[in-house]
């Protein structure tokens, strides 16, 4: 169906070290009355400066490099791998080291996030800016999608949308995404009961939510 | 970014009741991700929704982000407002980049998007406070911000924890201009959720819009910043607005040096409060070091509102009793009037029902009149009970009623029409405007009206003993030996009662008072007054002759129960009438039947009450004719107390109103 979505790749960070890398597939989420969320799919993300063709993952403006740290998703936990100036928590991080939830990570002199994984039971993260540094495109938050992502009231969800009644699941399989609602759910128009599945082009509208994904290209 | 609250995008509509933490609503936005209502910007999502109408983050297509505000309504008067903050700058404010208008001739207006939390965000984290230094640094910002509008002539009117936003460390105040029509907005069926009173000063309801009201906001704001909660809070939109009336702020979890500052700030007077954004900041300590530039320009009262005079309209639907059970039969008569004039229901469908109930009704008066009688009478101790136990709330319902309402009772949104050209002046305002001018008169004039009331409940006493002598003489025959004593009696004990109660309700007219202290001060004067009765009994030798319908088993079995209190006859001894009378005067609220504004010179329903108390108390403590006593006592009191009439409180109130009329400057 979605013919842009890359098979679920397995860890293999050599290859992306190469010189003319691609970022993986990444989507805009924007939720009405919450925010814009940028959601990358693949294992393995790559942060550096926003310019030209760099194949960052996560393009930020600010003053960091190119390629500057890859953050590499293993099963459950995550790993941040640096290639220049990176700190954890306060301490400099020279080579591989897990992250865990809460932890916060600098790089460069300025820019600076908070790793969240907050719900237990999903492989999924979420990064949110300390600094005053955003994404290109903007973004109000960085999801590193798993197999599933959750939307709704709770303090664990991956996107906290307090004002909503249930929760909503983007659940990522071989075969592109699908979407898990409470109840009867609006998808690009057409009424689908509870499930459904959906492009990265998608709008998703619930009882008491709306919902647009724009593909980046 | 503009609008999100700490319920971001909430709308109300009529369905939703007005607590504030009702739950979810659902959110509807008419535009999309990607459409281009307005050439040049694309949208991205919905950021709120408020009265006026949908905010949009959008993306320029030279990539600049911003914030799309729809106007729904586009009169010229409507976005005069924003027009005139359209080149205002300051770093405090949200910038208003330009007005748009679409192919559907809809107004658009183009304004800076800030990203960052809302202060009611901030607030929500910090449930018990933010660290004094946030504060600082919140209060500084939104100070300059609202300290250049004054500048500049305008008044933000909705400053709010929602209307404040925090971008890169720079405090950005939002709704500036429009904010004049968004709280008020029921056109589009929507109003400000209820946390919009949560900040709205008392004269607002006297239709006055000068900067004072910023200030006062300003204070509430500096309390929910520093303890993560309103000074007034309710469960509803009403109770909010008459603690923001009535009650003084609790600033107990304040150290002085706030506590001095936010109770200036909060001053039911506008008079009294700071005069200006800056002297509130100056006195907080925190001012800057550079001075502003201090020409002012006059503050904009009022734009285009011209005051036209809005009688004071008496309110159906917010007549709705408090008392639960009356609350629910009330409720379901108006279903049943709704279904009798419901166009559906045809007439034949009427009729028979119609004839139905009456053969009903006829054949089965012989229980029903007895059972009807019993419901009501336990309904009558009930009611008293319950009038007892929960604590008075002076009116509540018409405060709210006379503030601005829609279209049904408990759901008051300020309507603009009503807001602008408001000579309301507040039920509650009135009536303690009443009581001072109750206090202004002299103990000459006081004692004056007492003794001429007191002469008073002679005559009706007398008249009343004589009424109620009637119906139950059959049972004395004729002999004035037998019905004398009792009619004097009954006479002079309800001349004591009453003058008792009309003495202590002139000492208490002129304020509400505490009841506690007033229900035992009654208390004392009910047991002389049964002190009295007792030894006027035993003097004139009176024989126990209670009324048919209490000569019954109850009363012989009370009499067995306390030998004490009654000798082998059922005569009551002393202690009997004590007893009788002390309760009496203990479970009524006495004074009121003497109040100079009590609603109705003569009212029935006290005079049930008292009729129904007395009933209770009977069944207790059997007083021969003591139930006569007491109903004698009620009229005796409300005929002969002094009373406010329409006219007069009519004259008052204009006096009122006239002094109080807001100033206009522009």
């Amino acid at each position: 169906m979605d013919k842009t979505m890359a098979p679920r790749r397995t860890h293999g960070g050599q290859e992306t070290r190469m010189k003319q890398r691609q970022p993986g597939p990444r989507f805009m989420m924007w939720i009405d009355g919450v925010g814009g969320y940028l959601v990358c799919l693949s294992d393995e993300i790559l942060i550096g400066q926003a310019i030209g063709d760099s194949g960052a993952d996560l393009p930020i403006i600010g003053d960091v490099s190119t390629r500057h740290a890859i953050i590499v998703r293993d099963g459950e936990s995550y790993v941040i791998r640096p290639d220049a100036s990176t700190r954890v928590d306060g301490r400099e991080v020279k080579s591989a080291q897990t992250l865990r939830d809460g932890d916060e990570i600098e790089l460069g002199s300025s820019f600076c996030v908070r790793f969240r994984q907050p719900h237990p039971l999903s492989a999924t993260s979420r990064l949110d800016f300390l600094s005053s540094h955003r994404t290109q495109p903007t973004a109000d938050g960085v999801l590193l999608m798993g197999r599933s992502c959750i939307m709704g009231p709770g303090s664990n969800s991956h996107v906290v949308c307090r004002d909503w009644e249930h929760d909503l699941v983007l659940v990522q399989q071989e075969n592109g995404l699908r979407c898990h609602g409470h109840s009867s759910l609006e998808i690009d128009g057409k009424w689908v009961g509870g499930k459904g599945e959906i492009t990265l082009d998608s709008r998703i509208a619930g009882d008491d939510f709306c919902l647009s994904l724009e593909r980046i290209e | 970014m503009i609008k999100p609250m700490q319920k971001p995008a909430s709308t109300m509509n009529q369905d939703d009741n007005d607590n504030p933490q009702a739950g979810r609503r659902p959110l509807k936005f008419s535009y999309s991700s990607g459409s281009q209502p307005l050439s040049g910007y694309t949208i991205k999502r919905g950021i709120g929704v408020g009265g006026f109408g949908d905010v949009y983050y959008a993306t320029s297509d030279g990539g600049k982000e911003v914030a799309l505000k729809r106007i729904q309504r586009n009169l010229d008067i409507e976005l005069r407002g924003v027009r005139q903050c359209l080149n205002l700058k300051h770093p405090n404010l949200v910038a208003l980049f330009d007005i748009r208008y679409d192919d559907q001739e809809q107004a658009w207006v183009v304004m800076e998007y800030v990203a960052g939390d809302s202060l009611g965000h901030v607030i929500e984290r910090n449930p018990n406070g933010m660290p004094e230094e946030e504060v600082h640094r919140w209060f500084k910002g939104i100070a300059q911000g609202v300290g250049y509008l004054h500048d500049h002539g305008i008044v933000h009117r909705d400053l709010k924890p929602g209307n404040i936003f925090i971008d890169h460390d720079i405090v950005k105040i939002g709704d500036y201009g429009l904010s004049k029509f968004i709280s008020c907005s029921q056109r589009s069926g929507q109003t400000e959720s209820v946390g919009t009173f949560h900040y709205m000063a008392p004269e607002i309801g006297l239709g006055r819009y000068g900067k004072e009201i910023d200030i006062y906001a300003l204070g509430i704001l500096l309390f929910e910043m520093l303890t993560g909660q309103v000074p007034f809070e309710g469960e509803s939109s009403q109770e909010i607005i008459m603690k923001h009336l009535t009650a003084e702020p609790n600033l107990a979890r304040l150290n002085s040096h706030y506590r001095a500052i936010v109770s200036k700030a909060l001053s039911k007077d506008p008079a009294k409060r700071f005069r200006s954004v800056n002297e509130m900041v100056q006195a907080l300590g925190i001012a800057e070091s550079s001075d502003r530039p201090v020409k002012r320009a006059p503050i904009i009262a009022d734009v285009g509102g011209e005051a036209t005079a809005a009688t004071n309209v008496e309110d159906s639907a917010a007549n709705e009793p408090e008392e639960p059970i009356a609350r629910y039969v009330h409720a379901q008569l108006q279903d049943l009037k709704a279904w009798w004039q419901d166009a559906e229901t045809n007439s034949p469908v009427l009729a028979i029902t119609i004839a139905m109930a009456a053969v009903l009704l006829f054949l089965s008066a012989g229980w029903l009149i007895p059972v009807g009688f019993m419901l009501l009478v336990c309904y009558g101790i009930y009611y008293l009970i319950w009038s007892i136990l929960t604590p008075s709330h002076p009116s509540s319902s018409s405060v709210v009623k006379d503030f601005g309402k829609t279209t049904h009772g408990t759901k008051p949104a300020i309507s603009p029409q009503r807001r602008r050209r408001s000579r309301y002046v507040t039920r509650q305002a009135l009536n303690e405007r009443y009581r001072d001018w109750l206090g202004e008169k002299t103990w000459g004039q006081k004692s004056t009206e007492l003794v001429g009331s007191m002469l008073m409940a002679c005559i009706v006493s007398v008249v009343m003993s004589l009424l109620v002598m009637i119906p139950t003489s059959q049972r004395l025959n004729g002999n004035f030996y037998s019905w004398g004593p009792l009619f004097a009696w009954q006479c002079i004990t309800s001349v004591v009662g009453a003058w008792t109660i009309l003495a202590c309700a002139k000492f208490w007219e002129s304020s509400t008072g505490d009841q506690a202290l007033r229900r035992f001060f009654m208390l004392a004067s009910g047991l002389g007054v049964g002190a009295f009765a007792g030894i006027l009994a035993q003097f004139l030798m009176l024989q126990p002759n209670y009324l048919p319908v209490f000569q019954d088993a109850s009363v012989g079995y009370f009499l067995n129960q306390y030998p004490l209190l009654y000798d082998s006859t059922g005569n009551p001894g002393i202690m009997a009438y004590l007893g009788y009378f002390g309760g009496l005067f203990l479970i009524l609220r006495w004074w009121l039947n003497a109040d100079p504004l009590r609603s109705s010179r003569l009212g029935i329903m006290a005079t049930f009450l008292t009729v129904a108390a007395a009933f209770v108390l009977h069944i207790i403590i059997p007083i021969p004719r003591g139930f006569l006593v007491a109903a004698t006592i009620a009229v005796t009191v409300q005929l002969s107390a002094p009373w406010v009439n329409s006219r007069q409180r009519k004259q008052l109130k204009d006096e009122f109103v006239q002094q109080s009329r807001p100033i206009r400057n522009v």
